[in-house]
């Protein structure tokens, strides 16, 4: 019997259908341009060479790729994802189908994404770590988008590329609803603590965050929804009520342009709201939810010291 | 009627608790509902209720005569479970991109072949020690995840009578336990123990773990696969260290200990011969088939499972103890 | 067959069924005026002990006897010649005795024969062990007779308690082996079973303790054994003051221990003569050592074949780059160079030593060197399998059943990834944990969990705790059945 099993499991064993891995291509960057016709493109990191290719669907893109390349494609070390279509409408898919990883970054790019790569004038994933890391923009991973997409509001804030900059946009089921201001996204980043530095100029004297502890509150004052971001911040500048004003518009202009304007949840306001004992916030749609954010109120309450 | 207490083999407290604890935690790995706090919620009072109806099971375990009909429902179930959860080990190899989809079953089979035969003490060991492996996987998981967590996560809406219900179903094995318990050792604490033992993985650290899991998830509750592998996929030291490799063996090493377990049961005896070993395991993995082609998850089955292992115990202590006042107003009489 | 009292024929039928063998000699003697005969094998007695013992005090025999059996009877309970002396009457236990080394007394009249232990065989000196080698520890090992390795037993243990017991194996061979225990630690039940299994040995002979291991334990296909070796008798008798048996071969230098815990093959002597805490640093590295010689090449294939989103950028592009000439498949690769590795140690283990060290030396270096700079293999595969090997050499005890698994984990590694090898790990666990030998199973103290003792595995605690509340592996039998 014990004879048989092992016959039983080398064979199986032996049926195997190993990979070469001499021809597998890996990406660092993927593009893809869900326009009509839909296009590809990867940046292969062993030959340092483009490849594109014309798939039936963008969610396809892998299938024509491989194609292209006549190689298998590996795409568990890509760390950039450039899409000019609605991520709404592609992140999900490829996430779901383990495409991409979770925390793969995404940048959007307005027009032709596999062009720009061609064209070696992309950023790099190095490009988005830096801006994230000094403060310019808050950590946004593919994961994060789409939680932001599904829950909350349905409104998603996605890094762009926009004139050669890097920026943020808003996105929701439709598509692109703005693009924030370069203050904005600095707001976010305080708010969302993901920097390592986080330097500005205060009436052109350097400023310097130490530390930051913020908090996010939520009451309700008849039936209207009102939000109030408190702490203290740590600086380190010699022009301290500059950096307070700036600190505060900063954050004043992350919840303007993201909750007040455009009704995006990115900064756990829904669950705020319910930590608070708002009850609308567990019963109502992704729409109704972001109706009220447009209509609630935002307080900023910053405590800004040397 | 025949009546049957089962003694071989006999497992320790830890042994036992160690397979329900893979088998609950093989289920775990697989299920594909997104972590909420409701969840935590849900599947603690779940424990609590399941620990409750089960004391006094504990207590009357000398009493239980099992027969065989009952003897052969309880085979029955155990089979039946074990094709939901070969289906949902295989539906995580897929969900996971696994490779060699056609060919992992046939192995997943062959080496199901072989340990079936093995002796079921065998099972018991190989429990315990996986045990030690995932609680030391267990104790690294919040050191790395807990770095990115949100605690306000834990107020997303979710469905705490959902959980509890799911957890019933999740947690069929439990209707072995009369089955075990008469397998238990003769001493007096060992099924308490057991009991205890179980509660309290199941009680707290699994509810603990979808805690940590919500946390680090977020909002990504429309998620469909497992919410245990996105949490290991998100966790931030798992860029330069991927602790998947790890977790994924464990995956499969539960699979394999939960149905070879489930399987021993259906067919206890230690030196079956091949053919019912093989006709049995065929059984399984073509029931697991149907189940993945039918896109059904075992939910009526786990239920109908978990009611007969909570109910038909008391029915048949019921019954006897009927009887036996019967017989003893004859005798006076 | 039993002896008569008729020399001349008893003489002649002892002839006739050594088949006039020219290694028994027989040497014609009166003495006291009754004929007598002196057999011996040549090379088997000491020539000096016969002189000495066997023929001044039998040539000073003055007295007169009424028969030969009068005689032997008077030397056998008046003279002390030899501390080993017995009487026989069977033809066939004499020739055991005369093979063994004993000089035989024939005597006409007597229905018997009088054997005197004068062994003086030449035999290998008492030497370090080559295969387990220490530093702090003692450094006598077995040597191949048996009593010599009773009495470097009984040197180290002096105790009442210690008893051994011989016993004739092999139909053919006849071979001597000697059962040690102590006999409060030890059930009688267990010996008694020992004892069964080796009184039944379906074997014509016993050369090696390889002979004997295979029906002591449960079943032939076990890759890890329930039994263990040893050379060394400070090992053993560590063993038995735990309960467990010795078993000695005449013959071999290595004893056979029951039984033999998967966890202890990763102890060795010197642990007890470090400080704790880099004894157990050194079992921790044992324990990676381990995993790294069965799952090393395995992980890596899986990595690189299947899962290439778990090794690093950098790393895997060097391994594509190296995989870019090699004309194999990685997995054939992997097994070819582990085939080779096999192949080249196993020619420098039978060769002389002097020419053994220069094949290792030209297989290792210049047919690595040459492979990889001529492409057909790659420079990762080849550190992965060496690693791998090198790691294996940690944990020699379990050589054989790594060079079995690793082709084993490589093909489920190349055929399903991650977890083709968590399949193959979960029958390698079962096979362990279904593996008992006379009713201990070898997977304790993990499971069953016996969690006192774990201070011996999951670290080497000082010898105060240690030493609190002695571990006899009965425990395990114990709980096992309870």
């Amino acid at each position: 019997m014990r004879k048989s099993i092992l016959i039983c499991l080398l064979g199986t064993m032996l049926l195997t259908g190993c990979t070469d891995i001499r021809t597998r291509k890996s990406p660092d960057v993927l593009a893809i341009d869900s326009g009509n016709p839909a296009r590809t493109a990867m940046h292969a990191t062993q030959d340092d060479t483009v490849i594109t290719a014309v798939p039936s669907h963008p969610l396809l893109f892998r299938t024509a790729l491989e194609n292209a390349a006549g190689a298998e494609i590996s795409a568990g070390h890509l760390s950039l994802l450039l899409l000019n279509g609605n991520p709404a409408e592609l992140l999900p898919g490829l996430l779901q189908s383990q495409e991409i990883a979770p925390t793969c970054k995404v940048l959007y790019v307005r027009s032709d994404p596999c062009g720009l790569l061609e064209s070696g004038g992309a950023p790099t994933a190095g490009q988005l770590d830096a801006a994230v890391s000094t403060g310019q923009l808050p950590v946004r991973t593919a994961d994060l988008v789409y939680a932001d997409l599904s829950g909350g509001s349905g409104v998603s804030a996605l890094p762009a590329w926009q004139q050669d900059t890097l920026t943020l946009a808003l996105f929701d089921a439709q598509g692109i609803c703005s693009v924030l201001t370069e203050t904005a996204c600095r707001g976010l980043a305080l708010l969302g603590g993901t920097y390592d530095t986080f330097s500005f100029n205060a009436d052109s004297a350097p400023c310097t965050v130490r530390s930051a502890s913020l908090r996010i509150s939520a009451n309700s004052v008849r039936g209207r929804l009102c939000f109030t971001v408190s702490g203290s911040i740590r600086t380190e500048t010699s022009h301290l009520p500059a950096a307070e004003l700036l600190l505060t518009e900063m954050v004043s202009e992350a919840l303007t342009q993201t909750a007040q304007d455009a009704g995006a949840d990115l900064l756990f306001l829904r669950e705020t709201a319910l930590r608070c004992g708002i009850s609308d916030a567990k019963t109502c749609t992704q729409m109704q939810w972001r109706e009220l954010l447009k209509a609630a109120s935002f307080r900023v309450d910053l405590r800004v010291s040397v | 009627m025949q009546q049957t207490t089962p003694c071989t083999p006999r497992w320790s407290a830890l042994q036992t608790a160690a397979i329900l604890l893979l088998c609950r935690l093989s289920a775990f790995f697989c299920c594909p509902v997104p972590y909420t706090a409701a969840y935590a919620k849900g599947m603690f009072a779940a424990v609590l209720v399941q620990a409750a109806m089960l004391l006094p099971l504990v207590k009357l375990r000398h009493l239980l005569r099992i027969p065989v009909p009952a003897l052969w429902l309880f085979r029955l179930s155990a089979l039946t479970l074990a094709a939901v959860r070969t289906a949902d080990a295989f539906r995580l190899m897929k969900q996971l991109r696994c490779p060699a989809p056609h060919l992992l079953p046939l192995m997943f089979l062959a080496v199901l072949l072989y340990t079936v035969s093995r002796p079921q003490a065998a099972t018991a060991r190989t429990a315990v020690l996986l045990l030690v492996l995932a609680s030391a996987g267990m104790l690294l998981l919040p050191v790395s995840g807990l770095r990115a967590a949100h605690a306000v996560s834990l107020y997303l809406p979710g469905n705490a009578k959902g959980a509890f219900l799911r957890e019933f179903r999740q947690s069929a094995e439990l209707a072995l336990l009369p089955v075990l318990l008469t397998n238990q050792k003769p001493k007096e604490q060992y099924a308490p123990h057991a009991l205890t033992a179980v509660c309290i993985g199941r009680g707290a650290v699994l509810p603990l773990l979808v805690l940590l899991g919500t946390m680090q998830n977020g909002r990504l509750t429309n998620w469909q696969g497992s919410p245990f592998f996105l949490l290991l996929a998100r966790t931030p030291l798992s860029d330069a260290v991927r602790t998947d490799g790890f977790w994924l063996l464990l995956a499969v090493g539960c699979a394999v200990l939960c149905v070879t377990f489930l399987l021993q049961q259906a067919i206890p005896q230690t030196r079956t011969p091949a053919l019912p070993r093989l006709s049995v395991l065929l059984i399984c993995t073509g029931a697991a088939a149907c189940f993945i082609r039918t896109g059904y998850r075992g939910e009526g089955l786990g239920i109908a499972a978990a009611v007969t292992g909570a109910g038909l115990p008391y029915l048949l202590l019921a019954v006897q103890g009927i009887s036996n006042k019967r017989a003893a107003f004859r005798r006076t009489e | 067959m039993k002896l008569n009292g008729n020399l001349e024929e008893t003489l002649t039928r002892l002839q006739h069924m050594t088949g006039c063998s020219d290694d028994l000699i027989l040497s014609r003697v009166t003495l006291c005026g009754i004929p007598c005969a002196l057999l011996t094998c040549e090379g088997m007695t000491s020539a000096g002990l016969l002189g000495e013992l066997i023929f001044d005090p039998l040539n000073g025999l003055q007295q007169t006897f009424p028969d030969g059996a009068a005689l032997l009877r008077q030397i056998y309970d008046r003279k002390l010649l030899s501390a080993d002396s017995t009487l026989t009457n069977d033809a066939g236990t004499l020739l055991t005795m005369l093979y063994s080394g004993f000089a035989v007394l024939l005597s006409e009249g007597a229905n018997a024969a009088l054997c005197f232990g004068i062994q003086g065989y030449a035999s290998r000196s008492i030497s370090e062990p080559s295969g387990e080698l220490n530093i702090y520890g003692a450094r006598d090992g077995f040597s191949e007779p048996v009593r010599v390795n009773m009495s470097l037993i009984r040197r180290r243990m002096k105790s009442p308690a210690l008893t051994f017991s011989l016993i004739s194996a092999g139909t053919v061979s006849q071979t001597d082996l000697c059962l040690c225990w102590l006999r409060d630690r030890v059930p009688a039940s267990l010996i008694a079973e020992i004892r069964q299994k080796l009184q039944t040995l379906p074997l014509e002979t016993v050369l090696s303790s390889g002979y004997v291991r295979p029906f002591l334990e449960e079943s032939d296909m076990q890759l890890v054994h329930s039994i263990g070796t040893t050379e060394r008798p400070d090992i053993l008798c560590a063993k038995m003051l735990e309960g467990r048996v010795g078993i000695l071969i005449d013959g071999t230098p290595h004893a056979l221990v029951i039984p033999q815990l998967f966890c202890e093959t990763f102890q060795t002597m010197d642990d007890y003569n470090y400080p704790p805490a880099y004894a157990t640093l050194l079992r921790w590295m044992k324990y990676g050592a381990a995993l790294l010689a069965l799952l090393l090449p395995a992980a890596y294939l899986a990595a690189a074949l299947w899962h290439p989103e778990l090794l690093h950028e950098t790393l895997l592009s060097l391994l594509t780059e190296a995989e870019q000439t090699v004309p194999f498949s990685l997995a054939a690769e992997m097994l070819g160079i582990l085939f080779m590795f096999e192949t080249v140690r196993e020619a420098g283990l039978r060769l002389p030593k002097a020419v053994g060290g220069a094949v290792g030396m030209i297989g290792g270096l210049l047919i690595g060197d040459a492979a990889v700079k001529s492409g057909l293999i790659s420079t990762p595969v080849l550190t992965v399998a060496a690693l791998s090997a090198t790691a294996g050499f940690v944990i020699p005890e379990h050589h054989a059943a790594l060079t079995v698994l690793r082709p084993l984990f490589i093909f489920a590694a190349a055929a399903a990834g991650i977890p083709g090898i968590a399949l193959a790990g979960m029958l390698l666990l079962y096979h362990i944990c279904g593996t008992e030998v006379f009713g201990f199973p070898v997977s304790a103290p993990i499971a069953p969990l016996m969690p006192r003792r774990l201070q011996d595995i999951l670290a080497r605690v000082g010898f105060r705790r240690l030493s609190q509340g002695n571990f006899r592996v009965s425990e395990i039998r114990e709980q096992a059945e309870e």
